[in-house]
């Protein structure tokens, strides 16, 4: 597991750093997205989640969910296009799993990528990876997790 | 992230509401409580807050282990979570407020740690025997470190003698607020005094908001009025202009039903009530209005504001009435730098916004103020 200022970053992983989110590409071809351990942690506990329904469409960079903290409430953009296959009910009960398992049980949404090959081709992994969210952090003047 | 920052085994700097560690000992006035905005403003904490980058006010509140003795029915604070929660470890206006040793607070803001965004400090005080000697401790070491950052109290005045307004004032504070709260003498009581076991007086609150008149003087001292809590629009603004009569602001809330209170179960103030008033504080506030020249239905509801509408249109806006009210900062005395953001809302609703309206901010402000003539088409 990469940490990166003290926030987990698993380098297995896909990510849009500028969007502070992260992809799994499943066995079965569909994707798995979520939060990042920085975002969970600029956003704060997190009280209200908000999915798109399955079978909604969805273009990259676009929103797949909205996500509310006590001070923040924003989109998950999604880091490739493609259609919603289902949100995480389990999350919807307790938006608080976010925090507590950002890459694990706070999943935000499943979806059945568009174009898997051309969307992820932008998105970083490994070592790279850790280097670009050291240098976000350095921008964004971020203490640490 | 770390819920306990230690600087060694002896000296704790800073502690983060953690429900999985046993919470520490603090007390002011070596200790404080501040916003989470603030302690994000203080890079105490890293965080985003919705279309806003910071706080303008250092918001201060005195800490202790017993907690407040007060039991105010509508406060996370309140004497009756004392067996759920630690003192340290209860939200306190929807979110938990973390505590931060004084030292360390004053070497950030020394630092310059707010990036010169601190135009105000408020440091609010809580119903316990030590909160008036300890407050007077923390304001004389603010004023040795930052002079030039504005200081105010929010007082609970039910402790406090006349001398101790007099002697806050010879220390350095600028402004001298009352949280009233509740807006008539039945409201109060039934939620802050002797019939829900709280110490608070109707009679002593006004009693201290005279006092404050005298020794403050015009544009220096003011009231916190909670709008939502079961009065009228009428009523509350009936307040609003007694305040003003006497030369103070109103710095108003909107009621949100603190978890863990004993009015969570209450829903928000309505959009509508609440946009009323907030323009009708406003126009009396700043703008010359006058609540004999407002008209209100039979349900005390504003039906009209007694201002010329052009004026009005201009007023409505701007965005200012809608923006968070409370002490001036060092631009525009209309507008409050206690922007407290997300106080008394979340950021999906916002019922005080923390930042200039845009014209879309506005448009909604305006669709918010005639639901009920929506409502009533059907």
């Amino acid at each position: 597991m990469g940490t990166v200022r003290g926030c987990e970053i698993p380098e297995d992983l896909l990510y849009n750093v500028d969007n502070n989110v992260w992809l799994r590409k499943e066995d079965d071809g569909s994707v798995t997205i979520g939060m990042t351990s920085y975002a969970c942690a600029l956003a704060g506990q997190i009280v209200s989640y908000t999915p798109k329904g399955a079978g909604k469409d969805i273009k990259k960079d676009k929103s797949a969910a909205t996500v509310e903290s006590g001070k923040w409430v924003g989109p998950l953009k999604s880091p490739v296009s493609g259609t919603v296959l289902s949100s995480n009910e389990d999350v919807a009960k307790d938006p608080g799993l976010i925090n507590k398992d950002p890459y694990g049980s706070g999943w935000i949404a499943k979806l059945t990528p568009a174009d898997f090959a051309g969307d992820s081709s932008e998105l970083k992994t490994g070592a790279d990876v850790l280097v670009a969210f050291e240098e976000k952090m350095t921008t964004d003047g971020f203490g640490g997790c | 992230m770390s819920a306990v920052a230690q600087e060694n085994s002896q000296t704790l700097n800073f502690y983060r509401p953690d429900y999985f560690v046993k919470t520490p000992t603090m007390r002011s006035p070596e200790y404080v409580q501040l916003s989470t905005a603030a302690a994000i403003t203080l890079g105490l904490v890293p965080g985003v807050m919705h279309r806003t980058s910071c706080t303008n006010c250092l918001n201060l509140l005195m800490t202790y282990p017993e907690g407040c003795r007060a039991n105010c029915t509508y406060c996370g604070l309140a004497r009756h979570r004392e067996e759920s929660r630690d003192y340290a470890d209860r939200n306190f206006i929807r979110v938990d407020w973390p505590t931060v040793r004084v030292d360390e607070m004053l070497e950030r803001v020394a630092k310059n740690g707010d990036k010169g965004q601190f135009q105000r400090m408020c440091i609010s005080m809580i119903t316990h025997p030590d909160s008036d000697h300890d407050t007077q401790v923390v304001l004389k070491r603010w004023m040795e470190v930052a002079p030039h950052i504005p200081a105010s109290i929010l007082s609970n005045p039910t402790t406090m003698e006349k001398q101790d307004l007099i002697d806050l004032k010879a220390m350095g504070a600028d402004i001298f607020t009352v949280a009233l709260d509740a807006v008539t003498p039945e409201i109060f009581e039934r939620t802050r005094g002797k019939t829900v076991q709280s110490p608070h007086s109707w009679d002593k609150y006004w009693q201290t908001i005279e006092w404050a008149a005298e020794i403050y003087g015009p544009e220096k001292f003011g009231a916190h009025l909670i709008c939502g809590m079961g009065e009228t629009e009428q009523e509350i603004l009936a307040v609003c202009q007694k305040m003003k009569d006497m030369g103070g602001h109103n710095h108003m809330f909107a009621f949100f039903p603190e978890k863990g209170s004993m009015m969570e179960d209450w829903d928000a103030v309505p959009q509508d009530h609440w946009r009323r008033v907030q323009l009708g504080r406003f126009l009396i506030d700043y703008a010359g209005g006058r609540y004999e020249d407002m008209g209100f239905d039979i349900y005390g509801r504003v039906e009209d504001f007694g201002y010329p509408q052009a004026e009005l249109e201009d007023i409505i806006n701007s965005g200012k009435p809608f923006q968070t009210s409370g002490c001036p900062g060092k631009d525009d005395e209309e507008v409050s730098a206690c922007n407290r953001p997300y106080g008394d809302s979340s950021p999906s609703d916002i019922r005080s916004f923390p930042f200039a309206l845009n014209k879309e901010d506005v448009e909604v402000v305006r669709r918010q103020m005639r639901l009920q003539d929506l409502q009533f088409l059907g």
